[in-house]
This record gives structure tokens, sequence and C-alpha cells, in this order.
């Protein structure tokens, strides 16, 4: 039912980029990463995958137990070797410390900064490919955490991505690796391959048919991890989860990508299901839903994170449905990751508190959905 | 119920996590979910919350684990006890010091405690003894059914692995 819908410029220009968004040169990130700009044929109900890699270095304690001195010669090292891998042609090299606490709450939004990194008072760096789908973490809770993010189910490209860039360092760092135990990381969750591969879907439609939890509950694979957002009384916040593999250790990489792939297909055929019934025997149900989301977004004056998280997936839905011409699927989860908090700031140009925030972030919603 | 970080605020959100069948859940107030980023539903969760190690194996895990107690990595200066309170080891040699009980938790994690997934670039010439096993097999098959060639192939590879397998067994720790 979903035909797919190929990213055009307008899209971007519509959720107000264009207009409010202007890029400075002094900006971190003067363009959106592919995550943020493409589609594939799951976008329906899959807002983007991410694949990541932890690997330590031979010679230096983990992070957590380093001292300053070897933290810096750690990132001394990278910065060496990184300069020598072409997926790293023309990377970024941030020095975390050095940043703003907005700039690291941005970078976080962009999804390329982990929260534990950006509180981390020890030497941190970042590195950006230039095209900045690909990013290494250095010092977090491991040594290097490498990662991807792509469009939509993207995870096939992701790994190629990664597996390359951890080839091209593994020519010159001597990572901490055994027979037995594969690549040893700081904390034995993430052992062995150190792989982590996460989906994250939008589930809009089994939530309003109140069958998300039942499905969440019976997935199939029990070593599959989902993360969702509730409210206090348990009723689903947004309607997007993560999944994600859990164990790492005695899975080849190959294995868990397509159970990963396998378990995203089975939630997404799910999900598609749900919306062919809602619309067949409960149209007005979605259409109150949508129309009631709508409204709110385009006439509330403050506006919440977790509500506007709420309102904008039922947008979502309301324009995958093409029931909502205002504004393209797309721009709406642009539009989730520009009302960020870090985003606002950076939009407004200044510090906020949490009450301008809401206030703006209604004002932000407001100007972007004007037809 | 009252958020779990600044343990102030009443909470108005719940992070869930399902995890082997079990339901983990964090409660936040608005303001600390906002601060840390967990109000986003794209930014992964941090190991911090959690210390899900202990929820994922069960308290008791660490109990009948006696062997490593007083146990200290010497490269590193980690204790069992430290990483009991942590969940985090402090070096690689901490994987060798702390072998005997380690192994027992990371069946518990993951079900396994042997690694099958790709090798660093360094050692992936290096065939391991199941590969082997299975070369041999081969080698007889090539063998009985006169594929010469073939068969010389496959003991010149039998060979070289032979090699690079007989230095690396002493600790499964290769430096
Ligand atoms: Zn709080
Ligand atoms: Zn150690």
């Amino acid at each position: 039912m979903n035909k797919p819908h190929r990213a055009t410029q307008e899209d971007v220009t519509l959720v107000g980029v264009g207009a409010s968004v202007r890029r400075e040169p002094d900006d971190l990130t003067w363009q959106f990463a592919s995550w943020l700009t493409t589609e594939d044929e799951f976008s329906d109900s899959v807002l983007s995958s991410r694949v990541r890699l932890a690997r330590n270095i031979r010679g230096y304690r983990f992070p957590h137990r380093a001292s300053h001195e070897e933290l810096s010669a750690v990132i001394k090292r990278v910065k060496n070797v990184c300069p020598k891998c072409p997926s790293l042609e023309n990377a970024r090299y941030i020095e975390i410390q050095k940043l703003s606490d907005l700039e690291c709450k941005y970078l976080v939004e962009r999804r390329q900064a982990s929260p534990q990194l950006i509180e981390s008072d020890s030497p941190s760096l970042l590195i950006l490919s230039e095209s900045e789908d690909l990013s290494i973490m250095v010092n977090e809770e491991d040594h290097l955490r490498i990662q991807c993010v792509e469009a939509g189910l993207g995870i096939d490209s992701a790994w190629e991505k990664i597996t390359r860039l951890d080839d091209e360092l593994e020519e010159s760092l001597d990572v901490c690796y055994s027979r037995e135990f594969g690549y040893l990381t700081s904390c034995p969750t993430n052992i062995g391959t150190g792989l982590r591969v996460s989906v994250f879907v939008h589930l809009p439609g089994l939530s309003l048919r109140g069958k998300i939890d039942s499905v969440l509950e019976r997935l199939p694979d029990s070593e599959i991890a989902i993360r969702g957002f509730c409210g206090e009384g348990s009723e689903s916040i947004g309607n997007i989860y993560q999944i994600s593999n859990q164990p790492t250790l005695g899975r080849t990489e190959s294995n868990v990508i397509s159970r990963i792939i396998q378990t995203a297909k089975q939630l997404i055929e799910l999900e598609r299901d749900a919306r062919v019934t809602l619309l067949e025997k409960s149209r007005v149900t979605v259409e109150d839903a949508v129309f009631r989301a709508l409204g709110l977004l385009k006439h509330a004056r403050v506006i919440s994170s977790f509500e506007a998280m709420d309102l904008l997936s039922t947008l979502r839905l309301g324009s995958e449905l093409g029931l909502v011409k205002e504004i393209s699927r797309l721009a709406v989860s642009q539009l989730i990751v520009l009302v960020q908090p870090g985003h606002l700031q950076r939009i407004y140009r200044k510090k906020l508190g949490a009450e301008d925030r809401d206030m703006l972030r209604a004002e932000f919603i407001r100007q972007n959905l004007v037809v | 119920m009252i958020c779990q970080l600044c343990k102030k605020t009443p909470a108005s959100i719940k992070i869930s996590h399902h995890i082997n069948n079990k339901k983990i859940e964090i409660s936040l107030c608005k303001e600390c979910a906002e601060e840390k980023s967990l109000n986003n539903p794209l930014v992964t969760l941090p190991q911090m919350f959690g210390n899900f190690i202990s929820e994922l194996i069960g308290e008791d895990a660490f109990a009948e684990r006696q062997h490593n107690s007083g146990l200290c990595c010497e490269a590193c200066g980690t204790s069992w006890e430290m990483f009991q309170d942590t969940g985090l080891l402090g070096c690689d040699i901490c994987y060798q010091t702390f072998q005997a009980d380690l192994k027992v938790i990371l069946r518990r994690i993951h079900g396994s405690n042997q690694h099958i997934g790709c090798r660093p670039k360094s050692l992936r010439h290096i065939i391991d003894e199941s590969e082997i096993k299975n070369l041999n097999v081969r080698l007889k098959t090539a063998i009985r059914r006169e594929q010469f060639e073939e068969a010389a192939k496959l003991r010149d590879m039998i060979r070289d692995a032979q090699d690079t397998t007989d230095y690396n067994d002493n600790d499964g720790i290769l430096r």
C-alpha cells in the first residue's frame, strides 16, 4: 500500500530548514546526514538503522580505568592512524572537551555522539566521516566505538561501510582480541563480535489497534531486545521502538544481522497489516487520532518533547496514509529530530530553559505546518 | 513513581526494555530525560542504567562465583569486587585473570562463551581446529576421487594451518 517515497530537496526545505535553519559556516554539522534525508522501501515503518562495533587498543587500560595520560595517548594513536583510512578521507576530528554543552547536545541528537561520551571529563574525541554516516567515538566505554547510521532498513549497507573501516583501522592498530572471547570490551555484554545492530521502527498502527504489547512480548526471537517509551499509565508514547541484538558472543556477525533484519521485517509486515485493517475497519478512529494530532501541532502554544514525539508520530502515520497533505512523511521524521532541545536551541541561537523550549518548540512546529 | 535519576521529581515517563523475556523499566522525570537526551527515541540508552548485567544474569550469579573473590588484575588493578560493582573490566588481561568465573557469567549473558565471529585482519589467515578437521575430510574425499591436484592444494593448506595454530594455543589470548 505504501509507495516508496524518494526524498526531494523540497522535503528538506519544507521543514523550514531553508528558512529557519540557516547553515552557518561555524556549524559543527552543516549538512544533514543521509539517514535524515533519504528513505527506502521500508521507511513506512522504519525510521533508521544503526550498526556499531566496540574495539579496544592493546597496551592501554579500558577508558574507565585509564589515566588522563593514557587516554590522551589513545587519542594521539587514533589521530595518527585514521588519516590513513580511505573511509575517513576529509574526516573531522572533534575534541569533545572543547565543545559547549549545546554543541554536545546537538551531536547527540545527530546520533554522532552518545550521552555517555559528552558527559565524560576525560580526554575524548569524535571522528566524523565527510558524509557523516560513519563516526568513531574515542574513549567512550571502549577505546573505539565505530558506528554507522543509515536511513530505513539500510543495515547491509551500514555493515559494509563499518566493516571496511574496521579493516582499515586494523591495518595499523593492534586491537584487544582473544581466540576464545573474540574482541575484548570493557563490558562483557559487548564481548565477542562487539557488534550491536539496531533498527528504529515506527509502529503507530499496531498501537492504535491495541496490539503493540502482545506483539512485542511475543517477539519470536528471544535474543532481540526492544526499547520503547511509555507514560506512567503504561500507555505507549511516540510508538518508536529500538530493536537490537542482545548476545554478541557465540554468534557470527552475519547471523546477528540476518536475525535483526528478519525480526524487523516481521514487525513491518504486522504494522502494514494493522494499518490496512485500521483503514478498513476503523477509519474514523485513525482519522480522529491523526487530525487531533494535527490540530494540536498546528495550534498549541506549549509542547513538551514527549508530547511532540507522540503527536508527530501520529502525524507521520497520517502523512503516510495520505490523510494529511500538509507535510511529507520524511519532513515529519526530520521534525522529530529538529524539535529536540539541542536542535531548538541551535535553531533559535540561544540557550533556552525548559519552559522557553516548550514554547519555541510549539512555535517552530506551527511555522513548519503552514500549507 | 519518583524519577530514578534525580530521585526528587515525580517520574512522567517510563523507558521499557524487553530483554531475555524480561521487562526492565526505568522511570524518569521530564527534566532529567531531556537533560540526558533520553527523551529522544533515536538515542541509545547509556550503559550506566542498568548495570544491566546483574539484571540480565540475576544477582545470584555473582554470589555463586567465589573463585575470583579477592583476586585482582595485575595489569590494571581491577578487582573482582570492582567488576561486580561497575559491571566493567579494566583491561584485556582482566579476561585472563578472571577467566574461570567470567566464563560462567559470559554463558549466562550470551548463552555461549566461545567466539565464532570475525577476527582481526592480521589473524584471518589462521585456520582453527575445526577448519583443519574439515580440510582433512575434504582431503580424504579428494584422494578417494583421485583429484590429486585438489588434494595437493588441500595438503598445503593443512600444513600451513598447523604451523600457525601451534604457537598460539598456550593461553588463547593472542599477543
Ligand atoms: Zn529526574
Ligand atoms: Zn585488568
